[in-house]
């Protein structure tokens, strides 16, 4: 291989583009001549590029920090992942049926609870999840969907095999980026595309769309974002513009008798279905967090009654709850009478006593997560942790065993990355997004592939220094 | 599609506080150059360039308030980077990006990018950056900002309703500051029959041309030079210098015409009767009449109608300071 590839060596992990070194999978075969065939300094300039117009049209997101939220881009890898369509389909097939198995655990577990009876989840796993949300109890959302918009997180081990890390059934984010990563990337690659037979992702908007709209077609859809000091604001401009419709906050929102209306310098405008970005808690002052100032007042009993349809259902979040997450396969063989097609990563839950033995023993080998949170705030890393880090986690799951899941350290696979103009390995994951409005489910092509961008590092979410990549599926079997 | 209440209110203040961070550069360079011009330091009653300033902005009672003086410093401090000033050129950028942040969706990435870059250009500027540059460089990359600004909002944006509302805004304040400008006058001098003809009445006069930018093309217009009663017809009355009191006020409204068609009429009729009465008190003015009865209390009559008229839009088209459920009554009805 010549020039970006001469040096490119991942180790004796799975590599997404290259087979053994030097030669790269059949699908990816392409790609990697036509980069080999760039000077490196040529792609770091237009990468340079990319980030600066980024920047200025202020597609960032906040980080969080003790002091203050910063603005920042989500840097943006040029060198693409690609996923082989054959392997795709199966993916596809099984995301599909992960997210039918979920929509179906969340009518049943507000409703008739036959899951339960069955002994298949302990009841208390369930009904002690703080995100069991007692107000939909005996509810049931417009066509028995609830989890509309899901992100299931996809990560590769060293032998190849794709595991399900975790679920993201309340408001997932990251989508605008992969329809951004495409446009940054046909820029960029424009000879590339006629070469190589990729999925468009540019469908996304319309299907969401329709299956908003679907819920409840009497008046417009429209986003809710809690404003501009969300650290997702970019994304909720930018699917509502690419949506064609309005984004509002809360305030711009009244509920009367039984609708939800907007304030238009029109008059009151009754809307149809509300794609939310406010967690369930901040979403009505009257029916949950009396202190949101982001919500709106009533609009929870108007669900309930029907006056207006809401983008994921209010509940959801016990579906993606880390202590549920390890019953997802059974959850599948239940509701659907299949076997999963993408496995679970092995997970103890420090709840149960002899897990938690378990857990306490191998701390060092083993990767700890508090159940109620995300974004890869609170993740502790056994093989990379110091023995402080590693005493006071062991303390914590003492004090709150309920608090804590527990994985093995899955290596996650590596993918060609440019940094300083030199192409290397860094660690990959995978956010594809499923659409759900009863009926079949929707996969958008490929998803987000987030990347760690320091060396050695497993965390690729955004909010720990993590990038991302455009993620091209090629054309299946067809 | 219906426009969001609080986008048309967001486009409003954004062409108001891009306005208003404009003007303010206007004000503080022609202050700044003036300092080497005769004062009247002798005329009872008159106050300093500094202290005229920030009583021609209407923050004299606010500012007197703390512990500043009338110094070049303070003031300068005070009206462009100091945070505790919410119209200080620095907080009203800061105000316009919020503003247009909450509406990015509506505008034209040319304008979002026009308004950003003013933001991160003058938050990184400091006190000190601005004296080591000198005022001037401080104040024309302010001008040079929003003159870029309203090229992208006139030359890239769809010319419909939220454009319509940030014009609105953007006339409401220029026509508030041509009234402040040509008030100032009466800080810097309170009219005394003697001092009116006088080098430094000229000098003044001139001055606040300058601010406006119209000292050129009122010097072509008027061969008899620069006197009073020529200045106040020009700055006031003049329908064909854009930045005139009656042109402002005949842009807003046009621009409240074109944003509010089609809408309630009880909504509409409140607003357009506003601004309708202002038109007229304008249009069949004489400045004899107008100087006659006071130019101070004129233009003061001016600014409450001008506040009236942006209370009347708030009430009825941006929900704000009226009753929420008598409004959806009125519009269910």
């Amino acid at each position: 291989m010549d020039g970006l590839w001469r040096t490119y060596d991942w180790g004796t992990g799975y590599d997404e583009l290259f087979a053994t070194p030097g030669v790269p999978r059949p699908h990816a075969r392409a790609l990697v001549e036509a980069l080999s065939r760039l000077d490196a300094g040529a792609i770091e300039d237009r990468k340079r590029r990319a980030e600066l117009a980024m920047l200025n049209l202020g597609i960032t997101f906040t980080v969080y920090s003790e002091s203050s939220g910063v603005e920042r881009i989500f840097p943006f890898d040029l060198v693409p992942r690609i996923i082989d369509g054959n392997e795709w389909s199966r993916v596809e097939k099984g995301l599909k049926q992960r997210v039918l198995a979920l929509n179906h655990f969340l009518q049943d577990v507000y409703n008739e609870r036959k899951i339960i009876d069955a002994g298949v989840i302990p009841a208390d796993v369930v009904y002690n999840s703080p995100n069991y949300q007692q107000a939909v109890v005996g509810f049931t959302p417009p066509k028995q969907a609830w989890a509309h918009i899901s992100g299931i997180d996809l990560v590769r081990d060293a032998d190849g095999t794709l595991y399900v890390l975790e679920d993201n059934a309340r408001t997932p984010s990251g989508v605008s980026y992969v329809l951004q990563n495409r446009i940054l990337s046909t820029r960029t690659f424009p000879s590339l595309f006629s070469e190589v037979s990729v999925e468009r992702v540019s469908d996304y908007a319309r299907v969401l769309h329709d299956a908003v709209r679907t819920l409840n077609p009497d008046g417009p859809a429209v986003v809710l974002t809690p404003g501009i000091y969300n650290s997702a604001y970019f994304e909720h401009t930018y699917l509502a513009k690419q949506m064609g419709v309005q984004l509002v906050e809360g305030r711009d929102l009244a509920v009367r008798h039984g609708r939800v209306l907007m304030k238009t310098t029109r008059g009151m405008i009754p809307v149809g279905s509300v794609y939310r970005r406010i967690d369930d808690e901040f979403l009505d002052p009257v029916a949950f967090r009396e202190d949101s100032m982001l919500g709106v007042p009533g609009i929870f009993q108007a669900y309930r009654s029907g006056g207006v349809a809401l983008v994921n259902a209010i509940g959801t979040g016990v579906a993606d709850d880390k202590s549920v997450y390890p019953y997802v396969p059974e959850m599948i063989r239940f509701y659907l009478g299949e076997d999963a097609i993408i496995p679970n990563v092995p997970t103890y839950r420090t709840a149960e006593e002899k897990a938690r033995e378990y857990v306490l023993a191998h701390l060092r080998d083993l990767v700890v997560k508090p159940t109620n949170a995300s974004g890869g705030y609170g993740v502790v890393i056994g093989p990379q942790s110091d023995e402080e880090t590693l005493r006071k986690t062991a303390e914590q799951i003492r004090a709150n065993p309920e608090g804590f899941v527990a994985q093995p350290l899955i290596r996650l696979s590596t993918c060609p990355t440019l940094i300083d103009g030199q192409v290397v390995p860094r660690r990959v994951d995978l956010r594809p997004f499923v659409i759900y409005s009863g009926g079949e489910p929707w996969v958008l092509p490929g998803g987000l592939t987030r990347v760690a961008l320091r060396e050695g590092s497993f965390i690729v979410n955004s909010s720990q220094g993590g990038g991302s990549k455009d993620t091209w599926v090629t054309h299946g079997a067809a | 599609m219906a426009l969001l209440s609080r986008v048309a209110e967001s486009l409003f203040w954004l062409g108001r506080y891009v306005e208003r961070a404009e003007n303010t550069a206007r004000l503080l360079d022609v202050a700044y150059h003036g300092r080497f011009e005769p004062t009247d330091q002798g005329v009872a009653g008159a106050l300093n360039t500094w202290e005229a300033l920030i009583a021609t902005l209407g923050l004299h009672d606010v500012y007197f308030d703390g512990e500043r003086t009338a110094s070049e410093a303070d003031v300068v401090h005070y009206l462009t980077v100091s945070a505790e000033n919410s119209s200080s050129i620095v907080s009203s950028l800061s105000q316009a990006r919020e503003a247009a942040r909450s509406v990015r969706d509506f505008l034209s990435s040319e304008t979002w990018v026009a308004v950003n870059r003013m933001y991160h250009a003058t938050s990184r500027a400091n006190i000190q950056l601005i004296k080591a540059d000198g005022l001037y460089d401080f104040c024309d990359s302010i001008r040079q900002g929003a003159h870029l600004f309203a090229g992208a909002v006139d030359g890239t944006a769809l010319h419909d309703e939220g454009w319509h509302w940030l014009r609105a805004g953007l006339m409401v304040e220029r026509a508030d500051m041509v009234t402040r400008i040509v008030d100032s006058k009466y800080h810097l001098l309170l009219q005394s029959l003697d001092d009116i003809g006088s080098p430094v009445d000229r000098y003044q006069w001139g001055a606040l041309l300058r601010s406006v930018s119209g000292y050129e093309a009122f010097v072509r217009t008027h061969v008899g030079g620069v006197e009073t009663e020529a200045v106040v017809e020009f700055l006031v009355l003049n329908p064909a210098f854009p930045r005139s009191l009656r042109a402002c006020v005949e842009a807003l409204v046009e621009a409240l015409q074109e944003a509010t068609a089609g809408a309630d009429p009880r909504a509409r009729n409140r607003v357009l009767k506003a601004a309708n009465g202002l038109t007229n008190r304008l249009r069949y003015e004489t400045v004899e009449s107008l100087l006659d009865g006071g130019l101070h209390e004129y233009l003061d009559a001016v600014q409450i109608e001008l506040a009236n008229v942006t209370d009347e839009v708030g009430a009825a088209f941006f929900w704000t300071n009226a009753d929420e459920s008598e409004q959806i009554q009125t519009q269910a009805s």
